[in-house]
Parts: C-alpha cells; structure tokens; sequence
C-alpha cells in the first residue's frame, strides 16, 4: 500500500485528521473500538486476517489484493436518522466504484440494506457500529471491505463472492479507490439529512422493487416468500406477502430469486 | 456547578434531547427533579417488528420542581431502608430493532444478572439495518434483570435491564 499517496491526498489536503496504516490487524472496527479512534480518521490495512461481517460472519480479503479500511466519523444524527448511515455509504461505495471501473456499469447493484452486488454475488461487505446514541453528535464506526484484484474466493463461500477484477477484467489502484471513497463520502454527507433523496437515489441503482426474494429474520427462522414493495423512507423494507399482507422489517436478510 | 437558571435551562436540553425520561440532582439541600412523560409503551402482540412506533422528539417538559428536602433530625428514617421503585432504573429500547446480549454469537454477554455498571457500559447491541448500536448504561448500579431474551425482536421504549441503583 502507498501510504504517501494516501496521505498526500487524504491528509494533506484536510479531508481526513488522521490515517492510521496497519500491515496487518484481526478487523480495523476492532482496532477503532479498542483504542478509541478519534473522528475523521481512516485505518488501513493490507491484511485483515480476521475481518467480521455481522455477528463474526468471516469477512475474507486477499492480503495487499482488496480494500479493507474503517473510516470513524462522528454525526450529529438522530436516532431515526442513524439508518440512513448505511444506506449512505453502500450508494456512495457503489458510485465510487462506478467512477473508477466503467465496465461496472448496469451490473452492480445494491441489496438491502447495504451490499453490493455484481451478477448476484457480493463484492463488498459493511459493518457499521454505533457507539455514544444518547449523545447529539453519535460516533460511527464504519468497515468496509471491498473485493478489488483478488480473483481467489474462500471456498466456504461457494459462488457467493465475486470481485472487480473476476467481473471486468481489469485491475483498479487500491489506494485510488480509497481516496475516491473518501472524499466521495465526505462530499455528499447532506445527503444524511435528506432521508427522501437518499432512499430515492439508493432505490435507482437497486433492482430489489418488484422482485421476489425470501427473506429471513434471523439466521436461524424460517424463510418467507414475498415481494418487495418498497424501502420506506425510513429505510425499513416493506415486503408484500399476498394481495392483503403488507409488513415493514427493520432487521433480516433477503436472498434474491433473480431469474437471470 | 451551581444550580442558578442557566444551568437548570441546560439540564432541560439535555433531558429534551436524550432518551433518559427524569434527571434528579441534590446539591447543597437543594433538589431538583425534571422529567417529561414517557412515551406509551406497549407491548408487542406480534414479535415481530412490524409496526415501528414513531419516536417522539416533541421533549415536553411537563413539571419542574425545585424543592428543598425537610430537614430529618431523627436517624429512625434512615434505618429502615427498603427497596422502593425509585431505586430502580428501566434501561429502555431507543429503537426498534432486534436485542443480542453479546457481541457475537459465541462470545460471553455484555453483562449477567449481578454484574455491576457504571454510565456508559455497554449492556447490549440492538441490530437494525446491520447497524450495530451499543447500548450504554445510563446510571450505576447493579443488574437485576434482563427482560428480553436474546435474538428478540424489541420496540422502541421497550425495557431491557432493570438496574438496581442503591
């Protein structure tokens, strides 16, 4: 990783106070967690060898291959606004991508509430963690892994991870990504009082509104069969069961029935 | 610290703007109490969390005394100490979602029944949208219950920990 180039970019430049770069660490949340990372900073590492998906989900990367970093950010949000946190770095993930790889284009899509997809497999992961709720101003810890170059997936994954690289064919400059991330980030957080927009400009570059998916509460629940609705404004999903069955999740996952 | 209007007017934000329902504060022989009402609680007949209930940010202050204790000059009060409801605190939802006691499945819980917290420990996570918010205490005490079960979808106000303050 060039760390001169990121921090003539990022810091430099005052988009970010601190950059901490790591060779290697368990999961840059952890590390943020841990030693109280303080606002505007971003944690880089070439290998996470422990990265975590929700509830210690394995978030497997390629050392020196992908993009593994935590971005800590204080936001003066409410608590009905904290939702759109995701929903706001998925989007601008996607569109950071999108800039930087044009062969992405009307392949990768997003999957409520926060991947990323390309031709139904998952490219991207994102574990945001909130610290300090009672406070005006919350802290975020926000991890994002992106598979960029690697072309090798864990196998316990089955055909359910893909990267940039196993897409398009062409390799994308890691530390370009991140200062495109970062700064992409930064440019539109105005977006997070704008929860219409937001949904809105989410709901364009996701194919979720009218297909069928099954959908599980918890890991271990019973799969249901619907439609999606819509994504409320709010951010929850709103599926459709049958004519008369309408109901509104704040947590669960779907898997999608793309016939593609 | 002293208790003039200023101060008082900044208590009131703060209590407008958090979560907690009532501050109460004695400070040389004076004591002062603020609360707003708590939001309907209700609880769910469906578990899962299909209703969201709407939070309410209106903050209404609805009394505020400023009073000064009686003066107690006999210890016979004193000693008959017993557990009253205000000596325990409810640590409530601040938002639909669903309650995990530890932070991973095979990790040991945040906390147990007995454990003693201070403000600011973390009790619990309440998932939603795969945000993952830590949830703090926000007095000390002890645990004495935990009222949901883990991997329970919760409401918003709903009680979690009843903590004992004494």
């Amino acid at each position: 990783m060039d760390i001169e180039k990121l921090k003539s970019q990022l810091i430099k430049s005052s988009v970010l106070k601190n950059l901490i770069y790591l060779e290697e660490i368990d999961s840059t949340n952890n590390y943020a967690k841990l030693n109280n990372v303080e606002t505007d900073t971003i944690i880089v590492t070439d290998n996470q060898f422990s990265g975590r998906g929700r509830f210690n989900r394995i978030w497997y990367s390629t050392n020196g291959e992908d993009a593994t970093f935590t971005i800590v950010k204080d936001l003066p949000l409410i608590i009905d606004e904290i939702y759109l946190v995701n929903f706001y770095v998925s989007l601008i993930l996607l569109k950071t991508l999108l800039g930087i790889s044009a062969g992405l284009e009307n392949k990768l899509f997003l999957k409520w509430p926060n991947d990323l997809l390309i031709n139904s497999r998952k490219i991207s992961g994102i574990l945001t963690e909130v610290k300090d709720l009672s406070e005006p101003r919350k802290t975020f810890i926000i991890g994002v892994g992106v598979n960029l170059n690697s072309n090798e997936f864990n196998e316990n994954l089955g055909d359910k991870a893909t990267s940039v690289f196993a897409q398009s064919g062409e390799k994308t400059d890691r530390e370009q990504f991140i200062i495109s991330f970062v700064k992409n980030f930064y440019d539109y957080l105005d977006h997070l009082k704008r929860s219409e927009f937001l949904i809105k400009e989410w709901k364009k570059h996701s194919r979720l509104i009218g297909s069928k998916v099954s959908f599980k509460i918890f890991e271990d629940s019973e799969n249901l069969a619907g439609v999606v609705d819509d994504i409320d404004v709010d951010g929850a999903l709103i599926l459709r069961f049958d004519e008369n069955s309408i109901k509104k999740f704040y947590s669960g996952e779907i898997s999608i029935n793309y016939e593609d | 610290m002293k208790m003039d209007l200023n101060y008082i007017k900044k208590l009131i934000k703060m209590l407008d703007t958090s979560t907690i329902s009532e501050i109460e504060i004695e400070e040389q022989g004076t004591r002062l109490r603020l609360s707003k009402p708590r939001p309907k609680f209700t609880t769910p007949s469906n578990p899962l969390p299909f209703t969201p209930v709407p939070t309410d940010n209106s903050g209404i202050v609805s009394s505020l005394t400023l009073t000064s204790p009686p003066v107690s000059d006999s210890g016979a009060e004193t000693e008959q100490i017993q557990k009253s409801p205000d000596d325990y605190f409810e640590v409530r939802s601040p938002m639909v979602g669903t309650f995990y006691r530890a932070p991973a499945p095979d990790a040991d819980p945040y906390v147990k029944i007995g454990d003693s917290v201070s403000s600011g420990t973390v009790l619990c996570i309440i998932e939603a949208m795969k945000l993952m918010n830590e949830i703090e205490s926000e007095v000390s005490g002890k645990i004495v219950k935990i009222l949901v079960e883990n991997a329970q979808a919760v409401e918003y106000n709903q009680p979690l920990f009843l903590v004992d303050k004494t």
